[in-house]
């Protein structure tokens, strides 16, 4: 079992709305995103012109660096391969977000701790999705067990060749983008 | 995009300094009295505490940039992580730093246990390399900034620690009156040799990066080279850390060794604070059309609250 997600690109409209859920079922303030929406282009040259949106939430990475970098251990990888950060053992140093390629962690000032996307585990334990594949009215999102080939999500990244992002790193990210 | 690596700056860039300084100060201390210097003797005592203080205060520095600080002692609690490696080679230093000094005074029962004295030296010297090696292994576990290449870093990081220690060594010869011992001649001609390596090997590492494969690595080379930080890498590092020095070097009176030896001290920090700062990460497809940073939407939400409040004020006016 290895928990991961899809983003079709070609669907995303760069709503935000995954980044306000996020917000709203995670109780975060309104700078900090778990997920950040980013605009890519226009690429190519006029009039054939194109652009898309990339929603960027943690890629919870089979070979994680924040996890090998953590010197307490907060930051851990479970068996599902979701990756979470223990606030207990948290104490802020930081290093996770200067090695994290894909500068998605943040750092809460009030707690003095390290927090970033959760995969909301708790959810998914409960047999519901993610909020943010919930969320999504386009249903650019999905979620599901990328170990399993029968699974929608393993489906659709084999029939629509999807990529993760920055591959060349090694980081074996466990979100996956269809590219327009 | 980034501009700059912007979690680990300031106090962490000091931290390395320091740590790095007390080391090799101690290195350089412990190799002159395993050489025989007769100086050795007089300034080793203070010198090795002022080492430890040096890489004390690192420690503490790295503690203040931690967020909870009432649980940093669990920094060593992941041998696996170089982070918590650098933390476990920074306490053995330290430990081995306080030991040794203790050889140096008289009302110490084993003050003339030079057979441990030596052995202590030793395995200090080992544990001081390692306390410059690590910081430069943990840079380099950063595989989105290809700016910190560990096996680059770790000559880098020896030679210019070697330098700065050294200048170290020299400030407490030159304060405690030994800046005319012979072994501290031979030591000021060994800083201008080091600093002759350390203007070779830390050109050669911008400019090699500069060239790198990696688009992140070169656009940080051309920010140190041609971009922000062009002043004070080329003003600081490389003309008043290295090159004054070396002009410096022919006089050999005390306020000259202590002005040099300080200006090489400056000269360190800023290399440090400027390899920290301008390692930027591998940029995300389309992070440089980001719509607002942290900043802007944290200023947008304050003015929202603000406006909320008047219209709530304007509503339900209080009496």
């Amino acid at each position: 079992m290895r928990w991961g997600m899809l983003v079709d690109l070609r669907k995303c409209v760069g709503c935000h709305a995954c980044t306000v859920a996020c917000q709203n079922v995670n109780g975060l303030d309104f700078a900090d995103k778990w997920t950040k929406v980013l605009r890519v282009g226009p690429i190519g040259k006029y009039p054939n012109l194109t652009g898309y949106f990339m929603p960027v939430p943690c890629m919870h990475c089979e070979d994680a660096p924040c996890v090998e970098g953590c010197p307490t251990g907060a930051s851990f990888k479970r068996k599902d391969g979701i990756v979470l950060v223990d606030e207990n053992k948290c104490i802020g140093c930081k290093f996770c977000m200067v090695v994290c390629p894909y500068g998605v962690r943040l750092y809460n000032e009030k707690k003095g701790i390290v927090e970033k996307c959760v995969m909301c585990h708790e959810r998914l334990e409960n047999g519901e999705t993610t909020r943010c594949t919930e969320t999504c009215q386009l249903k650019a999102r999905y979620c599901g067990d990328l170990d399993d080939p029968n699974s929608e999500i393993s489906i659709l990244i084999a029939r629509n060749n999807a990529k993760p992002l920055h591959p060349e790193l090694g980081t074996e990210p466990s979100v996956y983008y269809i590219i327009p | 995009m980034e501009t700059r690596q912007e979690y680990w700056e300031g106090l962490a860039a000091v931290s390395f300094f320091l740590v790095a300084t007390g080391a090799m100060m101690f290195l350089v201390l412990a190799a002159l009295d395993l050489l025989g210097a007769q100086a050795a003797l007089d300034i080793n005592g203070w010198g090795s505490l002022a080492a430890l203080v040096m890489a004390a205060i690192g420690g503490l520095c790295l503690m203040v940039e931690a967020g909870n600080k009432a649980k940093a002692y669990l920094i060593v609690a992941n041998p696996a992580s170089m982070a918590s490696r650098n933390a476990i080679m920074m306490t053995l230093f330290m430990g081995l730093a306080f030991v040794y000094a203790t050889f140096f005074f008289a009302f110490i029962p084993w003050v003339g246990w030079n057979y441990v004295r030596a052995l202590v030296a030793v395995v200090g010297i080992i544990a001081a390399l390692l306390a410059v090696i690590v910081p430069a292994l943990e840079l380099g576990e950063s595989r989105g900034r290809g700016f910190w290449n560990a096996s680059g870093l770790i000559p880098v990081f020896i030679i210019t620690s070697l330098a700065s220690g050294t200048g170290a060594v020299l400030i407490v010869a030159a304060v405690m009156g030994f800046a005319q011992d012979p072994a501290i001649a031979i030591l000021d001609r060994a800083l201008f040799v080091f600093l002759i390596l350390q203007l070779i090997t830390v050109l050669g590492y911008v400019k090699g990066m500069k060239n790198s494969g990696a688009i992140e690595a070169r656009t940080a080379a051309r920010n140190i080279l041609e971009g922000e930080f062009k002043t004070s890498f080329w003003g600081c590092v490389i003309v008043a850390g290295t090159i004054v020095p070396m002009v410096l070097f022919f006089s050999s009176s005390p306020a000259v060794i202590i002005v040099k030896s300080v200006l090489v001290l400056v000269g360190g920090v800023c290399f440090r604070n400027i390899f920290l700062a301008a390692a930027i990460r591998k940029a995300l497809p389309g992070e440089d059309n980001e719509w607002v940073s942290r900043e802007e939407a944290a200023h947008l939400a304050i003015s929202l609250e603000k406006r909320w409040q008047e219209k709530k004020e304007w509503l339900y006016p209080s009496k």
